[in-house]
């Protein structure tokens, strides 16, 4: 079996925005056995600012053929409490070190097993530019492990 | 969007999904009371909102219609799984919507 990943940034510029979104799935994938959503390129806020973790917004995932959700998840942004602590490292400069990103310290994919489809619905809710009234520009990425077969 | 570009579009769709012309249709109408709401359970089945009212909101999981709506880009034509449809206006309103049901039985039993 090979393993791909199929990537979704979803750009985000308003506070409260919603973003409807449809990943189309290649034919060749067995079935989605990972999920990964992550924050990049915040701008309107400085990471200091960010006090402790925050939910950035709400993924939702619906998949065709299979009634109602199949998956949702909270995105976060900042830095957890756990991450100032790494041996190490200056917590004065902990803002400097790239957090939420996918692929990096503390985080793997959450293992998932949604089956052959060919269309996956998507929606995804800015909840932290709404909480703070501010309008943040980033790009909430969706990133979905996906089983493919060898040929 | 109009019956007529609503069925062609499902016909499309439809093969873009992997369906084919394995499906059937139904032609759901919808009346809500003023201000009222009503959820719909639609499982597996698509549905297409067809000739919208200004003055119903459409919501499902990954899908909105709501012309009044200002925090999205974009607006929903098709929905699936549960969705609610509400009324703003204090008259009656009616919601057509066209049911796609897939005959794939792997997908029926889910």
């Amino acid at each position: 079996m090979l393993t791909n990943v199929i990537i979704v940034p979803i750009p985000i510029t308003r506070q409260g925005q919603k973003v409807f979104f449809e990943v189309a799935i290649p034919k060749d994938v067995n079935s989605i056995i990972g999920i990964e959503a992550s924050i990049t390129g915040l701008s309107g806020i400085t990471l200091v600012e960010i006090i402790g973790r925050q939910v950035a917004g709400m993924i939702k995932l619906q998949a065709e053929g299979i009634a109602n959700q199949c998956y949702s998840t909270q995105v976060h942004v900042g830095i957890s409490s756990l991450d100032k602590n790494q041996p190490g490292f200056n917590p004065t400069y902990t803002a400097w070190q790239q957090n939420t990103y996918v692929g990096s310290y503390n985080r793997e994919p959450e293992q998932v097993r949604i089956g052959k489809t060919n269309t996956l619905y998507g929606s995804y809710t800015d909840v932290y530019g709404k909480r703070i009234s501010r309008d943040l520009v980033y790009t909430a990425g969706l990133y979905l492990w996906t089983e493919r077969k060898d040929n | 969007m109009t019956q007529e570009l609503a069925i062609a579009y499902i016909r499309k769709r439809a093969t873009e999904l992997g369906q084919g012309d394995q499906y059937n249709l139904r032609f759901r109408h919808y009346v809500l009371p003023p201000l009222g709401e009503q959820r719909i359970t639609g499982g597996t089945a698509l549905f297409v909102l067809v000739d919208p009212s200004p003055h119903i909101r459409v919501e499902g999981e990954t899908a909105l219609f709501d012309l009044t709506e200002t925090a999205v880009n974009e607006l929903q034509y098709e929905f699936q799984g549960i969705f609610d449809i509400t009324n703003y206006s204090p008259s009656l309103q009616h919601v057509q919507m066209i049911q796609v049901i897939f005959k794939n039985e792997a997908q029926c039993h889910r």
